[in-house]
């Protein structure tokens, strides 16, 4: 569902005055996209998922408070999301390594389950989980999110040329950790191929 | 959100179309999750909503009351409020809180699968039943999850017409739902029950399966037969779902898998406002509530009876093969 910026204020302003019906096509038109910067930052989808509801119902608590005062929306709900996701983090002590990003993308994978499509993916998780924190957040935003620069700065309290820069050195690192080159052929075979760097 | 996408260079095409198959394949939510978020969510919504309304009408009450509650003599009745009266009322709220206790200890007992007031008790809990599909299939859910373990409980403790009982309420309660779902045209609600009776099949074959070892040959008998009935139904709900299922796509779906509360009777191709409201009583009824309180016998002739668990003669149901789709994405 596409929503301009009219349309999600107007919904907005219902949802404030109680409006339990245009809260839910709020939470269709953005849960997608919360859901998948949750799920890039905490990996287990049964976390993800309760996170994701969580910033929702904060979301509808704070929304009397919420006032458009040059942030949008999906800006003030990504910043709630962001909050969220970090308290999780903290109380939780959910991190992930290298180990166990290989690991967990390939650990219920059966036999006939074990395909290049499959491979790849753990690749990607693994390229991903090598970056620093900043750049996979400026990754999981621009990309998995859909934001803009600018959202993504003011998510994460950032100038947008620092999102730039953390965007560019994360795309030069997945580019290596992947193996494609500036030509975009990569090295479609995966595993353990020895590919070319850089 | 515009300039959504990244910059990439022309030559990280590769790069976004692999971080594209991640984000699909390992970042985002399958349609029940969905589904569970989103009745979750809305349920919050439509309390506090509820709650909102309420404290605004408690404002006015209060307001209203208020001179009245002092005495045009200007003494409160707090005031006049006597020394014995104050010692009754403790002992009073005591005798009540005991009588309570006693009620519903004696109601608890008799509300047990094959009681007296097992019946009502599943009556009742159709009246707390919230009205949006997806949010009702989840309570719907959660209900035959409760059957389960009460005739897994009693089958466990050898009380076969407990057990039966509770397969009973089981099996109606699949029927009720699947049609509700069916009726409302939710695909949400439709992919809930279809996961989640699915996934009951299974617990209750290995139900069938575990009754003979703990069980006397006549309590085995009656719960496998509840349990065969109970598999049946489940797996009619599940083909009656499936051939009803398709011809409903795309109504109230909204973008990645929303209902679309109530759905807004336009075809999925109808290029209409996004935010436009559905009307507000929708033309197909959720779950048939009952009018009346139930008596304590299944209406279904063949349904195992709450305390025999018998079967009509001829009306043996055959076990059926596991449902055909789990739906994932």
């Amino acid at each position: 569902m596409t929503l301009d910026d009219a349309a999600i204020e107007r919904l907005v302003q219902e949802a404030r005055d109680g409006d339990a019906w245009a809260f839910g096509l709020l939470f269709d038109h953005y849960h997608l996209p919360v859901y998948r910067y949750i799920a890039s930052r905490v990996h287990r989808p049964s976390d993800a998922e309760d996170l994701t509801q969580l910033v929702f119902v904060k979301a509808l608590e704070a929304l009397p408070r919420y006032q458009s005062r040059g942030i949008p929306f999906g800006g003030w709900l990504f910043r709630l999301a962001r909050n969220t996701v970090i308290d999780h983090v903290r109380t939780r002590h959910d991190h992930i390594d290298l180990d166990t990003a290989s690991g967990q993308a390939g650990s219920d994978a059966g036999p006939d389950e074990v395909t290049v499509a499959r491979l790849e993916m753990d690749e990607v998780a693994v390229a991903l989980a090598a970056l620093t924190d900043e750049q996979r957040e400026a990754i999981a935003l621009r990309f998995f999110a859909g934001l803009s620069a600018r959202e993504a700065a003011e998510v994460m309290g950032k100038q947008e040329g620092t999102i730039r820069g953390l965007q560019f050195r994360a795309i030069a690192a997945l580019r290596r950790q992947l193996r494609i080159d500036e030509s975009g052929t990569g090295d479609d075979h995966v595993a353990g191929s020895g590919g070319r760097i850089g | 959100m515009d300039d959504r996408m990244i910059d990439l260079a022309a030559g990280d095409a590769r790069l976004r179309q692999r971080l594209d198959a991640y984000a699909d394949a390992r970042l985002t939510p399958d349609i029940v999750s969905t589904a569970r978020m989103r009745a979750r969510v809305l349920a919050v919504a439509h309390r506090q909503a509820d709650l909102a309304r309420a404290d605004a009408a408690l404002t006015v009450v209060s307001q209203t009351a208020l001179p009245g509650a002092i005495r045009t003599d200007g003494r409160s009745t707090r005031t006049r409020r006597s020394a014995r009266s104050r010692i009754r009322r403790p002992m009073t709220a005591l005798l009540a809180a005991a009588l309570v206790l006693a009620a519903a200890a004696g109601t608890a007992f008799a509300a047990r699968p094959g009681g007296a007031l097992y019946e009502q008790r599943i009556w009742i809990e159709t009246l707390t039943l919230p009205n949006d599909p997806s949010a009702r299939a989840i309570a719907e859910l959660a209900r035959l999850d409760v059957r389960l373990r009460e005739a897994e409980d009693a089958a466990r403790a050898g009380d076969s017409a407990g057990a039966a009982a509770a397969l009973a309420a089981y099996a109606r309660i699949v029927e009720a739902a699947s049609e509700a779902a069916i009726a409302t045209q939710d695909e949400v609600a439709v992919a809930i029950l279809e996961a989640g009776v699915g996934r009951n099949v299974e617990v209750l074959r290995a139900l069938a399966l575990w009754v003979p070892d703990g069980a006397a040959d006549a309590i085995s008998r009656a719960v496998q037969r509840a349990v065969e009935r109970a598999v049946d139904r489940s797996d009619r709900a599940i083909e009656r779902i499936d051939t009803a299922g398709p011809a409903n796509g795309g109504h109230g779906g909204n973008g990645s898998g929303g209902s679309g509360t109530g759905g807004s009777g336009a075809g999925p191709d109808t290029p209409a406002d996004p935010t436009a409201k559905p009307t507000k009583a929708p033309t197909v009824a959720p779950t048939p509530k009952p009018t009346k309180e139930p008596n304590a016998g299944p209406t279904d002739p063949g349904a195992p009876g709450g305390q025999g668990g018998e079967n009509g003669p001829g009306n043996t149901p055959k076990p059926q093969p596991t449902p055909k789709r789990t739906p994932r994405n």
